[in-house]
């Protein structure tokens, strides 16, 4: 099962300019809000996908728009 | 032995900013600096059709070498997906007209996008090879500005429109030692035109490049047995920043070899390796072996080594 620190710590990995935290990140709070733009959700999921096994089709990658929501997808 | 002699490329002026295209789509500016890599886009104008900015760039590298006639010419191939009119007859053969060559020319096109340029290398240097031939011209021209829809937002960003000519002949400049090729048509819906206007499914051309180039990459330089740290230049696609970003990431130890310039011309599809070549690599003395890739639309892929041919060391300027 993913967890959340595990989604940061993919994120923290992803050299972008955003250090999360799990302290003080709200994780219901929207990617694009973050800083973390479509392209940077895109490298998200190819990380998450190698990590789960599990691909996500295109058509789920739309409602994918915070950490808690990636969570609870693969739950 | 055929290899590449000069190149040579033709870039519209007239520019689109990218920065106002944007804005339009609520983007922001380090958006386009980022992720896109573009500034700006050059675009053809409405009165220009394939074979003409084929013939400009042909025309510049008869410029750059004066030594090379169109008698010469033994063959003349181009790459596009975007040919003039619908496509019949080959641009190729509208092109041999507008530049006079030869009627004895051999004129096809090839009709490959992103890799359609070491495709190109190889198929030229194979028909010259073996059909006895002495110099033939590749040229990529692909102007996606004919099907992008200016209301989609990635596809408008990206694409700009260039065209480059490649003289392939003996005593080269740069042989052509090695190449991996790769097709997945499973992949074929993901970058396509339909009813004229192109359709691009941004995700899996991304995952495909960010997943899939690096170990292409990797797996010619283990079959040549050559290491990573002993090639100078790493001129790949410029798919977009973002997708640069990807690939280097996995050679971290020689990310910045990787050339990532694509900020005056965008994505030009088959011209944008040539054109790196041509700017970055080809005068470079430092540079002696270069490793190519260009992947994209089929889905399709290939990555090449070229190397500086030591025994011709004279300058075409």
């Amino acid at each position: 099962m993913l967890t959340e620190q595990q989604v940061i710590n993919v994120i923290n990995n992803m050299g972008l300019d955003v250090n999360l935290d799990a302290e003080n990140t709200s994780t219901d709070e929207s990617f694009r809000s973050l800083g973390i733009d479509s392209l940077d959700v895109f490298n998200l999921l190819i990380e998450v996908e190698t990590l789960t096994g599990r691909n996500v089709p295109d058509g789920d990658v739309e409602q994918l728009t915070s950490i808690k929501k990636i969570v609870k997808y693969y739950s | 032995m055929i290899g590449i002699k000069a190149i040579a490329s033709y870039i519209p002026e007239y520019v689109v900013d990218n920065f106002s295209q944007a804005k339009k789509f609520g983007e922001s500016d380090e958006f386009i600096t980022k992720k896109i890599g573009a500034e700006c886009l050059p675009r053809k104008s409405d009165d220009q059709d394939t074979s003409e900015l084929s013939m400009l760039a042909v025309q510049a590298l008869f410029d750059k070498c004066p030594e090379l006639s169109t008698k010469k010419i033994d063959a003349l191939v181009v790459i596009t997906q975007n040919p003039d009119n619908e496509g019949l007859p080959h641009t190729a053969a509208i092109l041999q007209n507008k530049l006079n060559l030869p009627k004895t020319v051999a004129a096809f096109d090839v009709s490959l996008g992103c890799s359609g340029y070491i495709y190109g290398l190889f198929i030229l240097k194979g028909f010259l090879e073996s059909s006895g031939l002495q110099n033939g011209i590749l040229v990529t021209c692909d102007p996606y500005s004919k099907v992008v829809d200016v209301n989609d937002r990635i596809t408008s960003l990206l694409f700009g429109d260039a065209a480059t000519a490649s003289w392939l002949g003996t005593e080269p400049l740069w042989t052509l030692d090695a190449a991996e090729y790769g097709t997945d048509g499973s992949g074929a819906d993901y970058l396509h035109v339909t009813q004229g206007y192109l359709h691009m499914n941004g995700r899996q051309i991304f995952n495909f490049a960010a997943s899939q180039v690096a170990p292409h990459i990797k797996q010619l330089l283990k079959r040549e047995n050559i290491s990573e740290e002993d090639i100078d230049l790493f001129c790949l696609h410029q798919g977009s920043r973002a997708i640069l970003d990807a690939i280097s990431k996995h050679f971290s130890d020689i990310s910045h070899r990787f050339v990532k310039d694509m900020t005056r011309t965008g994505n030009t599809v088959s011209s944008s390796i040539p054109l790196l070549l041509e700017k970055r690599a080809f005068n470079n003395e430092n540079v002696n072996r270069i490793l190519i890739s260009g992947f994209g639309v089929g889905l399709s892929i290939a990555s090449a080594i070229i190397s500086k041919n030591r025994k011709e060391l004279a300058y075409v300027n």
